[in-house]
């Protein structure tokens, strides 16, 4: 393997970030606040918590595997037939979660920017900016990443502003809202951590021992766990609790009403980054789902399969952009989430410990 | 003399024996050289030995050919190379073969009836400028020195700035017609030794029947020929040159052209200048970042206000809207048409100035600048806010530091416009999420092009964005895989001493 395709652990925690970091983050403090009222920000402290737990089984189940990625796990835990299965319905959880994040941002850019272009041709313009990036291998994918992660930082530098016109007592007490719906809250946001299932695809080709794998991909959650507790406690001071249950998108309502003096609508500018961010994600489940494509079929390049899922992708949100389809779509996202980044893999680690699985084989790096 | 020419195939001639005399031997040189009438041929005779001094008029000094072999002949009474102290390249006993090869290159060859060598003389007339600082590159600190047309005056003026038995010169030959000398330039010990075998097996793959230009090897040599960004860095400047070979990078220098191509480089070597390092510290480190702002600026500024005008009136502040708006209300353009019509217009006045006498690309730009700006504006077609927009861009595009980049900048400007246009600040973001992909992708002999930044590398920051002061710039550059990795030791070791 002459030309193997390594990246390094910066790469990993940029790529993590910009993986997870994506569509829904914008509506984030609406869908928690709902439920966890002035305490959602603690729901995501505890989210992330446990989605750190998680971060532990998967690293655990990559030392197991050191040379293997996800597919290949699969595959040699369950033989070739069920491991083909498996992979498959992967490929068909990344191409609904990739069709999902194309739905979210074509409703929410619609409302909040392009109201008269047609959904198709912001779809296409999306699809086609995925094709170009993710059709490469994951070097040049990280390195995007790398660069998208500066347009996250704007979020953290501009979002402060709202400091001048808080009121502290939108959150007090603290607790108000009892354990149960903290939980609760807790819950029902997995969606936002999605992505971390990537862990488990790029592990072998980061340039790193298991332990330091570790350290960056706990980076990379205590980064998201904080930028989504930031901003939704930045959300949660600035409106109270009757105005956060009429705004869908409250990070972008709150930037709305900064005004400086030389840009009146600072949103704008920001929902621009933002495209970037969605993109990042969007490339991501495309490049997930065109390597479990050739782990499918072998003949095929790589090239096809990213043609291929971004073209089904591309049609699904065609279709189902409605307003109550939305709904159903990212209900579906949740718990198809539930288990395949939580329920598959954890069993995974389970299964390999009771048969004690380990790997010997080599990666498989002809098709990155 | 076993060998055949191309030509005694063709003609079918049994060679050696009809060759092997001294009729037919003048005789094969005159035809293998089409009976060309600047091939001269100096009858001289010693020991009542007839003979010829043969050699090209055009091509060859005749002082020399006095000194080198008339004089000699008169003198000695006999030829004899070692006796002929000042000709380096002088080489006596060639075949016939070799023979028009050496004529070809300039040199003398001298037969004799009954002799069966041939002597070579190295003849060949220097045709070469004085230095002179190269228009170009202009530098206000420094040296003024730059490279010529001739390719031995051009290493040498290497070889005078590193005086370093590592520097390494490779000679290839390319054009199976003008067999064009190239010189591939490098420090050994400190280049990556795999770059050069990369770029020696493309060079040797090369089949072209002629280069004239170092534009000819770029585009031969290159990794993507279509991406609109350049790969290869042109300078004219030695101590350029210089300063790349000593990063690790190869320098490829061709006979004839007065540019140096430098590789492989990276997309922040476009900005850096020698007058970043002849001015302080902190007005370098200015200047470095001024460029890199202005071509971003001269990347998105018409774009930023097309979508401005068209689609996102609400971001601009109350004050501000009134003065856009009584610019913009009479226009019967939409932006877009606008910023094209001025865009245009100013390449045109580029253009057309480049290739005339100074004197009259100046009037050229009187006219088209102020005389049409001015004209525009007042006939209502284009807006002033446009104008001034259009005018910062192209100056700001002028500002990058590499001709070749300040034409891609201005290239990139009309996609992004056009999605501007469309899509308004997402169609921007579209674009450049394009530009920042194609630039994460390229790769120039392997090397990524848009390191530092991706991927990431803070010991190159420190030469990218701003200028570093020089005793911190440790390192070669990391992606060059350099074998010599620290470029100093202890700079400025006097301050401890001092204290």
């Amino acid at each position: 393997m002459k030309n193997k395709v390594q990246i390094t652990k910066l790469q990993m925690i940029t790529f993590l970030i910009q993986t997870q970091i994506g569509v829904a983050f914008l509506s984030l403090p609406y869908e928690i606040h709902q439920i966890a009222k002035g305490d959602s920000w603690i729901s995501l402290l505890l989210t992330g918590l446990f989605m750190e737990i998680l971060v532990l089984f998967y690293l655990i189940l990559c030392s197991r595997f050191p040379n293997q990625d996800l597919f290949q796990i699969l595959h040699s835990m369950f033989g070739n037939a069920i491991g083909k299965g498996i992979t498959f319905l992967y490929m068909g959880y990344f191409l609904f979660t990739g069709a999902t994040i194309l739905v979210l941002f074509v409703h929410i850019l619609k409302r909040w920017m392009l109201p008269y272009t047609p959904a198709w041709v912001i779809l296409f313009l999306m699809a086609s900016v995925g094709i170009y990036i993710a059709i490469d291998n994951l070097k040049v994918i990280a390195r995007f990443y790398f660069i998208a992660t500066f347009a996250l930082l704007v979020f953290l530098f501009i979002t402060p502003v709202a400091f001048k016109d808080e009121n502290i007592h939108y959150i007090l007490p603290i607790g108000q809202s009892g354990l149960m719906n903290i939980l609760k809250g807790a819950s029902n946001v997995t969606l936002a951590w999605q992505g971390i299932e990537f862990i488990l695809l790029i592990s072998p080709f980061v340039l790193a021992s298991g332990r330091e794998k570790f350290k960056a991909a706990t980076l990379a959650n205590i980064f998201i766990t904080f930028f989504y507790s930031f901003l939704t406690f930045v959300c949660l001071i600035y409106f109270n609790n009757e105005v956060m249950k009429l705004l869908p998108q409250p990070v972008l309502y709150l930037l709305k009403s900064f005004s400086f003096k030389i840009i009146e609508r600072p949103d704008l500018f920001i929902i621009s980054l933002w495209i970037i961010l969605v993109g990042t994600s969007f490339i991501s489940y495309l490049y997930g789902a065109s390597l479990a494509g050739t782990f499918l079929i072998k003949r095929w390049p790589r090239k096809a399969w990213v043609y291929l899922s971004a073209f089904t992708c591309f049609v699904f949100a065609l279709f189902f952009n409605g307003e109550n389809e939305i709904e159903k779509v990212t209900k579906t996202a949740t718990y198809s989430g539930y288990i395949f980044f939580m329920a598959i893999p954890v069993f995974l680690l389970l299964l390999s410990f009771l048969f004690k699985k380990r790997s010997k084989g080599e990666v498989n790096a002809e098709h990155y | 003399m076993k060998q055949t020419s191309d030509f005694e195939d063709k003609n079918g001639q049994p060679s050696t024996k009809d060759v092997a005399t001294f009729d037919a031997r003048i005789e094969y040189i005159k035809n293998s050289f089409v009976n060309t009438e600047d091939l001269l041929m100096l009858p001289v005779s010693y020991n009542s030995r007839k003979g010829f001094v043969i050699y090209i008029a055009t091509i060859s000094d005749s002082e020399k050919i006095q000194e080198s072999i008339l004089f000699p002949l008169i003198k000695f009474g006999e030829l004899n190379a070692a006796d002929i102290p000042y000709t380096a390249e002088t080489q006596d006993k060639i075949t016939l073969q070799e023979s028009v090869k050496a004529l070809l290159k300039g040199n003398a060859v001298v037969i004799f009836n009954g002799l069966d060598e041939i002597f070579s003389f190295n003849t060949m007339k220097e045709i070469s400028r004085n230095l002179k600082e190269p228009d170009s590159e202009k530098t206000v600190r420094g040296s003024h020195v730059g490279f010529v047309e001739n390719l031995s005056t051009n290493i040498g003026l290497i070889r005078k700035g590193i005086e370093s038995r590592h520097l390494k010169i490779n000679y290839h030959q390319i054009g199976e017609y003008t067999n064009t000398q190239i010189a591939l330039v490098y420090i050994e010990g400190i280049c990556n030794p795999a770059l050069v075998k990369r770029l020696e097996e493309r060079i040797q793959t090369l089949s072209i029947d002629m280069t004239f230009s170092p534009g000819y090897l770029e585009e031969l040599l290159e990794d993507q020929p279509f991406s609109p960004f350049p790969h290869l860095l042109y300078t004219e400047r030695p101590d350029r040159a210089i300063a790349q070979l000593m990063e690790g990078r190869i320098i490829l220098l061709s006979e004839g052209s007065s540019d140096a191509l430098a590789l492989p480089v990276s997309f922040f070597s476009f900005f850096q200048t020698s007058d970043d390092y002849n001015t302080r510290i902190i007005t370098g480190s200015f200047f470095r970042f001024l460029r890199v702002v202005c071509f971003l600026l001269s990347l998105l500024l018409p774009s930023l206000y097309i979508a401005v005008i068209g689609f996102h009136f609400e971001i601009i502040p109350k004050e501000i809207l009134v003065l856009v708006k009584s610019s913009v209300e009479n226009i019967p353009f939409p932006p877009l048409i606008e910023a094209m019509v001025m865009a245009f217009t100013i390449e045109l006045i580029r253009e057309a100035g480049i290739r005339l006498p100074t004197p009259i690309g100046q009037t050229i730009g009187i006219v088209g600048g102020l005389i049409i700006g001015d004209a525009i504006v007042s006939a209502g077609l284009v807006s002033n806010i446009m104008v001034i927009v259009i005018a910062l861009t192209a100056i700001s595009s002028f500002t990058v530091a590499s001709y070749e980049m300040s034409n891609t900048v201005r290239i990139l400007t009309f996609p992004i416009m056009l999605s501007a246009a469309t899509f308004g600040f997402a169609g921007i973001i579209f674009s450049l999420m394009f530009i920042v992909g194609h630039l994460c992708k390229l790769e120039s002999l392997g090397t990524p092009y848009f390191t530092p930044i991706a991927p990431f590398n803070l010991q190159g920051m420190k030469d990218a964005i701003i200028r570093f002061p020089i005793w911190l710039l440790k390192d070669r550059p990391r992606e060059l895989h350099v074998k010599n990795k620290k470029r100093l030791n202890q700079p400025r070791r006097w301050e401890k001493n001092e204290k």
